[in-house]
């Protein structure tokens, strides 16, 4: 009786250990194969076609011939996903999705301030590459390089914190992209897209459009307060901002360019009166400008103000120092407007210069060395020189003029 | 048999000099006054004009009617006027009182050809940065000379005499200092026994000893008018002619002193040497830094240059021996004569140039020296750019060859049409001695408008190249790709005007 239940109990037992054998087998089965589909999905994931972009900066030392500042990095992975064995064309393009609702919304074009980065006919940014006899399976293992772009040639609508989508798609090699869009859809064999996070300091475009007639008005005024600083006004310096505000007009329809000549008259009329009477706040205009005004516009400006300030064929102390603290204040690129100068300087009759010759004026600042300013000077002198062979003789005495300046400027700094 | 003849048309100096039957360059004196070099100053007279020693004499008493430093105006569009004694802006129609640069510097030149006979064709030495028109100037006076002219940097003509020399042996970088009387050029050039390979060249057109005269003048009439109350002419040609005395002197002696004839009679004055070093300063700073500019262009330290020639009259005052000495930290080599030196290298020059006319000596004797010019401009072309920082689109001036690049040399470049249907396109030739962007800054000395193709899209491709030969001739190509079509130019410096338009008006006997 003992041994029956004992017997019995052995079976239960064997039963049981079989049971647990079976659901064991059966667990661990059910394991391997999820890990199994996670490492097909991993393998998938990884041939699906990526997008990346990172901020990088490049610094003086490592610039490699890239001038230094701040770059987007951005990287690709994946399969090309290409269909038959030809050329791939992989195309960037950016656009400004912080006001869009959905992620995959397509967004505020975004330009580019330099041709490398721009659409054949247009300033929208873009970037192509491609990459020959690609087939169905070509792809990255890894993230690669396909571009750095650099942030200061981007141009957003609006200034302040924006969200950038960067998009991708490989695709024929003979697709066009106008203005952001694609030729033909079709073409199209691989897409993504990285969101990132952009704060832009210049005034957006479209805010640029906005404000385009405040900031002409603002040009007018600072260009009558400029024509003001030596006591009166001259009537030439008064045609060449006349002159700049016809040219505005007549770019528009003939209804509205009448009214924008009324409304230039207007402005002429009132800053004319409030420069005589010496009201223009110059620092609130440069700031108003400063704020209202994109980059191109702070050139125009800028451009417009030597011009009035050479218009009586002399740029005097005052005009050039009131110019200088301009610039300096809306930001611009001190070589550039060195450049811009030193056109005007070309083609004055006289000039004097606020003070000394002002160092400025050739590029020096404090924190060169006496080496370098001689070197610096130097290169004015052969910039200057090579114009005292000019065929027009109001050129060849400013130039010889200048390389008189220069070498004695230098003599200066021992060099 | 015509003889191999090289001329140095200086600034206020002119010198000729032939390949003797040996090959070697002989200077030839004039055979009136025996003197080996002539002053470069014409006297016009009604129906004679005078060219040298005796032109300068008449200074005195018709100061109008002489010229001098006509070289200084050969790139300019003026006229001497013998009514107003000076060079004028050329308006209109000429008057039968004035001549132009060239038809002024052609009496020189014809002067010279006559001290030998047989004298057609001549190397005529100019200033390595001389501009087109100057050069172009410079041809139109051989031609009404009847002289058949070839071309040659004076630095240039200065090292191949110096190379050829007997008993000199260079292996290495040589410095040449050019400084005459009215410009100044420095060379460096490789040299290997009588190969000479330049490297490069600068200068400044209106920087010599003439500059330093008017200095010393501006010392006289300060002096002379704290004495006597009044200012003297500074243009009074007879008294440039007692600076430069005052000058010479100051070379060999720590003063100097003249009697000054000025509007309240005579009064004496005397120049101390450290005043007139004070007094060039600006220019002796110019050539610090063109001395700089040489040696930075040819990438290499003053220790790397073997060794330092003079070349040119002014190269005997002081202070210029000593800013070289200080920048070179060595001395220049002495032993060649600065007056001659461009004059024979250019007879030498205008040897290998017309190997047909020389005889078994004289072929003999040059059949090893060599010569490899470089290109003394940047030579570009004006394109659009859109200029990132303005974020404007924005006219440039883009280089195409690159200063410095040895001759014969050709570059090809790129570019693309700007617009759709663009209907044409306008290719240009700039020149500029600096690495100019700024078209402000370049000379257009060429330009060319072509038809686009219809239908012509934005990014289209075109090209242009550039060949330089050796001769200074350069040969543009412009290409519009799409279409298949080219149009070239050849760009050779050469006289501008016809002969019957440049010697209007101009028979005198030249004595």
């Amino acid at each position: 009786m003992y041994q029956e239940v004992l017997l019995l109990e052995l079976n239960w037992v064997i039963i049981i250990l079989i049971v647990i054998g079976v659901i064991y087998n059966l667990v661990t089965e059910k394991k391997e194969e999820e890990q199994r589909k996670e490492k097909v999905n991993k393998f998938l994931q990884d041939l699906k076609f990526q997008i990346r972009v990172t901020e990088q900066t490049i610094t003086k030392n490592e610039s490699d011939g890239l001038p230094p500042g701040k770059y987007f990095n951005v990287e690709m992975k994946g399969l090309f996903g290409h269909p038959t064995e030809s050329n791939t064309k992989a195309i960037l393009t950016i656009t400004d999705n912080t006001d869009s609702e959905k992620e995959d919304d397509f967004g505020l074009m975004v330009l580019s301030a330099h041709p490398f980065f721009m659409e054949k006919q247009s300033r929208v940014f873009n970037f192509s590459h491609v990459y020959e006899n690609t087939t169905s399976d070509t792809y990255f293992p890894e993230w690669s390089r396909l571009i750095l772009i650099p942030q200061d040639i981007l141009i957003l609508p609006m200034k302040g914190k924006r969200r950038l989508k960067f998009n991708l798609t490989m695709s024929d090699d003979t697709t066009e992209v106008k203005h952001g869009g694609y030729d033909d859809l079709d073409k199209i064999k691989g897409h993504a897209y990285a969101l990132k996070n952009f704060t832009f300091k210049e005034i957006g475009y479209v805010e640029e459009v906005g404000n385009k007639s405040i900031v002409q008005d603002l040009t007018i005024k600072l260009c009558m307060a400029m024509a003001a600083t030596d006591g009166h006004l001259d009537q030439k310096e008064l045609n060449v901002i006349k002159d700049w505000a016809k040219s505005l007009s007549d770019e528009l329809e003939p209804e509205a360019a009448k009214e924008k000549k009324e409304h230039f008259k207007k402005i002429i009329k009132e800053s004319y009166k409030e420069a005589k009477e010496k009201k223009l706040s110059i620092s609130n205009l440069v700031k108003d400008l400063n704020d209202k005004a994109g980059k191109a516009h702070k050139y125009l400006a800028i451009q417009l103000l030597l011009d009035v300030a050479a218009s009586d064929s002399k740029l005097a102390a005052e005009e050039e120092k009131f110019i200088n603290k301009i610039a300096k204040t809306i930001n611009i690129d001190v070589q550039t407007f060195k450049g811009m100068k030193d056109k005007i300087i070309a083609n004055v009759e006289n000039i004097e210069f606020s003070e000394r010759p002002s160092e400025e004026s050739f590029g020096l600042t404090e924190d060169m060395s006496n080496e370098e300013k001689c070197k610096a000077l130097r290169k004015e002198y052969t910039k200057w020189n090579g114009q005292t062979a000019h065929k027009d003789p109001k050129k060849k005495k400013r130039a010889k003029e200048m390389v008189k300046i220069i070498a004695d400027l230098r003599k200066q700094y021992n060099c | 048999m015509a003889k191999v003849t090289g001329i140095d048309l200086g600034t206020t100096f002119s010198a000729i000099a032939i390949l003797d039957d040996l090959g070697n360059p002989e200077v030839l004196s004039d055979p009136e006054t025996n003197n080996r070099i002539t002053p470069s100053v014409v006297y016009l007279g009604t129906d004679k004009v005078i060219v040298g020693d005796k032109a300068k004499d008449a200074a005195v008493t018709k100061p109008k009617n002489v010229v001098k430093e006509t070289k200084r105006q050969m790139e300019n569009e003026v006229v001497y006027s013998k009514k107003q004694g000076e060079w004028i802006e050329k308006k209109g129609k000429m008057l039968s009182d004035e001549y132009t640069p060239s038809q002024i510097s052609s009496f020189i030149l014809s002067k010279l050809k006559g001290f030998s006979s047989g004298i057609k064709k001549a190397v005529v030495t100019v200033p390595a940065l001389f501009a087109e028109t100057a050069r172009s100037a410079t041809l139109d006076a051989a031609k009404i000379a009847g002289l058949e002219v070839e071309l040659i940097n004076e630095p240039t003509a200065a090292i191949l005499h110096y190379s050829n020399l007997p008993g000199v042996s260079v292996s290495g970088r040589v410095l040449v200092f050019d400084l005459g009387g009215g410009t100044f050029d420095v060379t460096i050039a490789a040299v290997k026994g009588k190969k000479v390979d330049v490297i490069t060249s600068v200068g400044d057109k209106e920087l010599g000893g003439a500059d330093f005269d008017r200095e010393i003048l501006k010392i006289i009439d300060k002096k002379y008018k704290k004495k006597k109350g009044k200012s003297i002419d500074l243009e009074d040609k007879k008294l440039a002619e007692v600076a430069e005395r005052i000058k010479k002197v100051l070379s060999a002696k720590e003063e100097a002193q003249e009697i000054i004839e000025g509007p309240k009679g005579p009064e004496k004055v005397s120049v101390s040497r450290k005043e007139f070093e004070d007094s060039i300063d600006t220019y002796i700073e110019k050539i610090k830094m063109l001395m700089e500019q040489a040696l930075e262009m040819a990438k290499c330290k003053p220790e790397n240059i073997a060794q330092t020639l003079l070349v040119g009259g002014s190269t005997r005052i002081p202070i210029v021996v000593d800013t070289i000495k200080k920048i070179m930290k060595k001395a220049p080599v002495k032993g060649v004569n600065v007056d001659e030196a461009v004059a024979c290298g250019a007879a030498i020059y205008a040897g290998l140039q017309n190997t047909s006319s020389l005889n078994s000596a004289q072929k003999k004797a040059i059949s090893k020296v060599e010569l490899n010019d470089v290109c003394n401009f940047y030579m570009g072309t004006i394109v659009a750019f859109d200029d990132h920082e303005k974020r404007q689109t924005v006219r440039v001036n883009d280089i195409i060859i690159e200063r410095n690049t040895p001759l014969p040399a050709s570059v090809t470049k790129d570019y693309q049409v700007k617009y759709d249907d663009q209907p044409t396109i306008r290719f240009s030739v700039t020149q500029s001695e600096g690495a100019e962007n700024d078209i402000e800054f370049v000379v257009v000395i060429a330009e060319e408008v072509m038809d686009l193709p219809k239908g012509s899209k934005a990014g289209d491709p075109l090209k242009i190249t550039y060949s330089y030969d050796k001769s200074g001739k350069m040969h543009c190509v412009f290409e519009v790709c799409k279409s298949g079509k080219k149009k070239e130019l050849t760009l050779k410096p050469e006289g501008s005007k016809s002969i019957k338009e440049l010697k209007e008006s101009l028979d005198f006997e030249i004595e």
